[in-house]
């Protein structure tokens, strides 16, 4: 028993080996939070278009208050095929984003570079010729690419880019001949313990408290669309919009949520004056997507 | 020529109660005390020219340094012969007796024997025709004092101090030695006298009351059982977080390789789990533990005996490429009957055994187990509105009847699988509406097996264990998937046994699978949609069914050619493997595709080698060809006909065992296992109409093995073990698509690489010993090292803004990085209650007593930035109670 005296000490002491040398799942940033520059939605507009017709694009980068410096985004876009595997894009080097030659960033599949150069695409002509009329109605995708450079690319030309850093992302844009193209869907209102606010309203919140953010998706974002089943049915069907919310402060309970669910709890920082903002997303799984921005201050 | 005897004849008690009363002692003599150094007495002159013989009754006191303190002559003979034998006795060097407390003076009786032979004729005396050693089975010590008679006749002797005999003029033929020795079961044993040979025999007794309750965990166990390395029940029950279960004890064997807390896989020798086979009787099962992981899917109180055998097994077993663990079941019940029952943390279970007709003929074992942490679970999770179900069961039923040359059983077991989870409605599990809803997960196996063995002659006895078995499983998650399979399984095991001549036995049998199977699998969600979140929805099903055939047989010879004794052993032997599949599977009804067929040859060869007659050191090896069919989702074809293969190994080992003393041993075993053809996902899979997998895989496992341990002699027991092993593969994929897979520099010049498997771990160490205490207390306690496995590791990522999630960047290779170390030490303190008519066992378990963290998994943030570890085994406070009502 007296051998035994010393380990039993030792285990019911609480001594954890290793217990602080590794980091725990809790330790995790969660999705919902904004801690550093993020891509957090990117919007075609249209979503879906035919050959021919012009989309602009535009992406919502949430960032924490205190990153203020300007960014720059880079724009790519090709047609999704074995080629785009791995993505598309060229080396910029020589080239004069400023005095852009419109050849020249054709070849790269640069569509944009942001604040020089907004986002738009032109989808080729012939982007469908290959597609049975019955494929043209689902269509195909264009990629669309994009990178969130740091301040430091544009002030320093010799600044090597660490890939590990990078906010990078993808879309798809769909290009067809359907009947029914698709439409981004739109928020009709965002509120806050049911109180409906203007996304241009500062909301106070109070330290450690909760609240109910919620969303309402106008009706017509529940769009009907017809599908060609692989049985070459015509099958009706509706979108399923969701929402994916973020924040720069506090804690969200909720990072997804489906209808008839749309809201999140939202706890206020404990430090009076921070300031933040949260970040409704939607999409409707068909590549169309809005979102919602509405910034709080902690009282 | 004047031949002495002597005997201890009556148990020893302890030195203050030296009249040998019935009252009850607090520590019973464990160990008897015994003759070290023999002394031969001086015969008496005038007894010796009046040809006297005589026996002398000393009652002798020993001191626990082993002295002779007191001499009392209780059963004279006169003539001098008392006074001789006193002090032959008194000079003679002996060992003490040892309670569990350790050496104790004691009193004893003994014989000392004065027996005049007849003059040596003319000629020289027959030599022996028949030797040997008799040890004890469990601990492998050599038993003096044992009286060992030819059946039928005079001719007896007794074993010396280091168990052997010698018997001369035994006739020639079959023959049955008879066994006697106080403290061990009486026993015959038969033995072949060859005309003009020595026959050496080694001849195993069982202690009293051992074997009712035993449960020997061999460890690589030769094909002949000449050599038993075993791990007795109480050792089993008594190591912390073995939750008393003998199958847990496997994984503290060399060669096993460490899993996740919480999974029921087995992985031995580096190998993937499903290439180690695991047996009932001789028939397969599809796992050992309940899905916890915790418990094995059978009644401690039914197992008699657990094979071991990591790798060189010998052709009876097949169809996998990795280790083989066989679980035979009890066929001896007490003829007054026991019922035990046990609960902890975990589950509760009730067992009885013994024959109902009054202790005749019918031997009868019952036994039901049922979890309940589903009961516990909801006042943790309450307020969550989650809801977390796990559910497991088992069952065991075995009639074996009493006969008197026949074998005969008839078992049926089964076992069930459950885990449910709930997620309230206003929490999303992940964006899409049809992964809504519960998860669930269950599996289902029921068994009935007969086994019949009969001795047609001496020579030959047949043995045929027909089986039926029904495996079914399902799992879904909401509408996002549902999948079910059933598996029906006949399966026919015959072998025969055949002895022609002394020196060499051939086995011969077949093993055959007859199996049909259906599966469904539906789902909302049509494949397309994985890799495009923008896909249109369109429910899939796919169902199949179809038949295996697998005729397999396989003969095997068992050569002695040493005089036909265990000191050499060859045992070559062949399997021929069969397959005939006839599936019939694939989106909408699949394709009825013709059935094929693959076959396939396994020659293997085992051998053997013991230095001395006792075998304290020996040598040993195996080689040969293991086969593998495919695993039934690589077999079912895609809307075409299935054309995978064998996968196949070349398994190598040698090593050496080497018994340092009564108490302590140590083996040793290096390892090399050549894998070929192992079914990889084909990544040039063009989809529906042709086979998604292929032969393209190799692999390799090599290591060294190494156990020592210390018999439970005494109030100590404990054994070490150590692994040093590497198991990597390599597949036509993955190196080609990225030259940076794999660590290794490509050996075989084709452009391929090599990769660790799932659960290499270089280095396993387990440590586990036990120590009785006073008062029928006991403590004892396990420590664990074992490398991590294995991992992928990721650096950021990339954002799908359609589906809302990120791609990681993988960095390196498929498991190319590791894990952080497993560290586990854990403690048990238990005491064992004795009363007339039951008995009871309490403890407490303290399992990862110093809180290793253990990481199991890495997990990541949502982009890849960051890592942590998914930690495995928590500080588990068990808290038991058995208890067993019948005859103690």
């Amino acid at each position: 028993m007296i051998r035994g005296t010393p380990a039993l000490a030792l285990a019911l002491g609480g001594c954890v080996i290793g217990g602080d040398r590794f980091p725990r799942p809790r330790d995790l940033t969660d999705v919902w939070q904004v801690d550093k520059t993020r891509i957090l939605a990117v919007r075609a507009d249209p979503p879906e278009v035919r050959p021919g017709e012009v989309v602009r694009f535009s992406a919502l980068i949430g960032r924490p208050p205190a990153e203020t410096d300007p960014l720059s985004v880079v724009w790519f876009a090709c047609p999704l095929d074995e080629s785009a595997a791995a993505g598309c894009g060229g080396d910029l080097t020589g080239v004069d984003l400023e005095n852009p030659d419109p050849e020249v960033l054709a070849e790269l599949g640069l569509i944009g570079f942001e604040p020089l150069l907004p986002p738009v695409y032109t989808p080729p002509l012939t982007l469908l010729d290959a597609l049975s009329p019955a494929e043209r109605l689902e269509g195909t995708y264009v990629l669309v690419q994009t990178t969130v450079l740091p301040p430091e690319v544009l002030e320093d030309p010799e600044f090597e880019l660490d890939p590990a850093e990078l906010e990078a992302s993808f879309k798809r844009l769909v290009v067809s001949e359907a009947t029914t193209p698709n439409h981004n869907p739109a928020f009709a209102a965002f509120g806050v313990d049911g109180i409906a606010v203007s996304a241009e309203t500062l909301v106070h919140v109070d330290p450690l408290q909760a609240y109910e953010l919620q969303v309402v998706i106008t009706p017509e974002s529940f769009e009907q669309y017809e599908f060609l089943t692989s049985d070459g049915v015509v099958d009706t069907r509706e979108e399923e919009p969701y929402v994916a919310w973020f924040t720069t402060g506090g804690e969200l309970g909720e990072s997804v949520t489906l209808p008839p669910y749309l809201d999140s709890t939202f706890v206020a920082p404990e430090r009076s004056g921070t300031t933040g903002s949260w970040y409704a997303v939607a999409r409707d799984r068909r590549g169309g997507m809005t979102w919602w921005v509405q910034r709080w201050v902690v009282d | 020529m004047w031949p002495l005897f002597l005997a201890v004849t009556s148990v020893a008690w302890p030195a203050d109660d030296p009249a040998g009363s019935d009252v009850p002692q607090e520590l019973p003599i464990e160990v008897m005390p015994r003759v070290i150094e023999h002394v031969e007495a001086s015969w008496p002159p005038e007894a010796k020219a009046a040809g006297l013989e005589a026996v002398v009754t000393l009652r002798i006191t020993l001191d626990p340094e082993g002295s002779v303190t007191a001499v009392e002559v209780v059963g004279p003979a006169g003539n001098g012969f008392d006074e001789a034998a006193t002090d032959a006795v008194r000079r003679m060097t002996w060992a003490p007796a040892r309670t569990a407390a350790g050496p104790v003076a004691v009193v004893f009786d003994f014989q000392y024997g004065f027996v005049l032979t007849p003059e040596p004729p003319t000629d020289a005396p027959a030599p022996p025709n028949v030797e040997g050693t008799v040890l004890e089975i469990l601990t492998g010590r050599p038993v003096g004092g044992v009286r060992v008679q030819v059946a039928g006749s005079d001719l007896a002797t007794t074993t010396d101090a280091e168990g052997r005999f010698t018997l001369r003029e035994v006739p020639t033929g079959a023959q049955v030695l008879h066994l006697s020795h106080p403290g061990h079961e009486v026993d015959d044993k038969a033995v072949t006298v060859a005309a003009g040979e020595v026959s050496s025999v080694k001849l195993w007794l069982t202690p009293d009351g051992c074997c009712d309750e035993e449960v020997l965990v061999t460890w690589q166990r030769p094909p002949d059982e000449v050599t038993r390395r075993t791990i007795s029940i109480d050792e089993v029950k008594r190591i912390p977080g073995t939750f008393g279960d003998p199958l847990k004890i496997i994984q503290t064997l060399p060669g096993a390789a460490r899993t996740p807390f919480g999974t029921a896989l087995l992985v031995i020798r580096g190998a993937d789990p499903e290439d180690s086979g695991v047996y009932i009787d001789g028939i397969r099962v599809p796992i050992i533990y309940h899905l916890t992981g915790t418990t094995s899917v059978l009644s401690p109180e039914l197992i008699e005996a657990v094979d071991y055998l990591p790798g060189g097994y010998g052709v009876q077993y097949g169809r996998t490429m990795g280790g083989t663990i066989d679980v035979r079941t009890r066929t001896k019940f007490d003829v007054d009957g026991q019922l035990s029952w046990g609960t902890d943390i975990l589950d509760s279970q009730v067992f009885w055994q013994g024959r109902p007709d009054k202790g005749k003929r019918q031997g009868l074992a019952v036994g039901v187990r049922r979890s309940y942490i589903d009961v516990f679970i909801p006042y943790f999770t309450a307020d969550t509105g989650f809801t977390i179900k796990p559910v497991y069961w088992d069952y065991q039923a075995k009639w074996s009847p009493v006969l008197k040359k026949d074998d005969l059983s008839v078992f049926f077991y089964g076992f069930v699988d459950s885990l449910t989870v709930g997620t309230p409605a206003d929490v999303a599990q992940g964006a899409d509406q049809d992964t809504q809803g519960d998860l669930g997960v269950r599996y289902d196996t029921n068994r009935i097996v007969a086994r019949w063995a009969h001795p047609v002659s001496p020579k030959l006895t047949l043995e045929v264990v027909p089986s039926f078995g029904i495996d079914s499983s399902s799992s879904g998650l909401g509408n996002a998937f549902g999948l079910s399979n059933a598996n029906y399984l006949g399966q026919f095991r015959a072998q025969s046994y055949w002895t022609p001549v002394k020196g060499f036995e051939l086995v011969t049998g077949t093993d055959t699978l007859l199996a049909a199977w259906t599966f469904e699998f539906k789902s909302a969600i049509n494949f397309e949609a994985f890799d495009d979140p923008l896909a249109e929805r369109e429910p899939v099903g796919f169902d199949g069914k179809g038949t295996l055939f697998a005729p397999d047989l396989y003969t095997r010879a068992n050569l002695r050619p040493l005089a036909g004794t265990d000191r050499l052993l060859l045992s070559p032997g062949v399997r021929l493997n069969t397959v005939v599949l006839d599936t019939n599977g694939g989106v909408e009804g699949g394709v009825d595709a013709p059935a094929y067929s693959i076959v396939s040859l396994d020659p293997r060869v085992l051998g053997r080698y013991a230095f001395t007659d006792r075998g304290w050191f020996a040598i040993k090896g195996s080689t040969g060809i293991y086969h593998q069919p495919p695993q039934p989702q690589e077999i079912i074809g895609v809307g075409t006909q299935a054309s995978v293969g064998y996968e196949r190994s070349w398994s190598t080992s040698v090593g050496w065992d080497h018994r340092l003393s009564d108490a302590i041993f140590y083996d040793v075993d290096v390892f090399y296992r050549r894998m070929n053809s192992l079914v990889v996902f084909d990544e040039n899979w063009t989809g529906f109409g042709s086979n998604p997998f292929v032969n393209g895989g190799d692999g390799r496992a090599y290591g060294v093995e190494f156990m020592a341990r210390h018999d439970p002699v005494g109030p100590f027991f404990g054994w070490i073990s150590y692994t040093l092993s590497r198991a990597t593969r390599r597949d036509p994929f993955t190196c080609a698509d990225n030259p940076s897979d794999g660590v290794e520099s490509d050996l075989f010049g084709d452009g391929r690489c090599w990769y660790p498997f799932d659960f290499d771990q270089r280095h396993i160490f387990s440590a586990q010993a036990g120590y009785d205490l006073p008062y029928d207390f006991g403590i004892s306690a396990q420590v664990q090292a074992v490398s991590g496995n294995p991992t992928d590791n990721f650096d950021n990522g990339i954002y799908d803004v359609d589906s809302d999630f990120y791609s990681g960047f993988q960095v390196g290779g498929y498991n190319d990085e590791r894990l952080p170390m497993f560290f586990q030490t854990s403690l048990r303190f238990d005491r064992d209650w004795e009363f007339r008519k039951w008995g009871l066992v309490t403890y407490v378990d303290l399992i990862n007593a110093v809180r290793g963290v253990n990481p199991e998994f890495t997990i990541y943030n949502y982009d890849y930035t960051e890592y942590a570890y998914v930690r495995g085994l928590p500080f588990i406070p068990n808290v038991g109670i058995e208890a067993k009502f019948g005859k103690r």
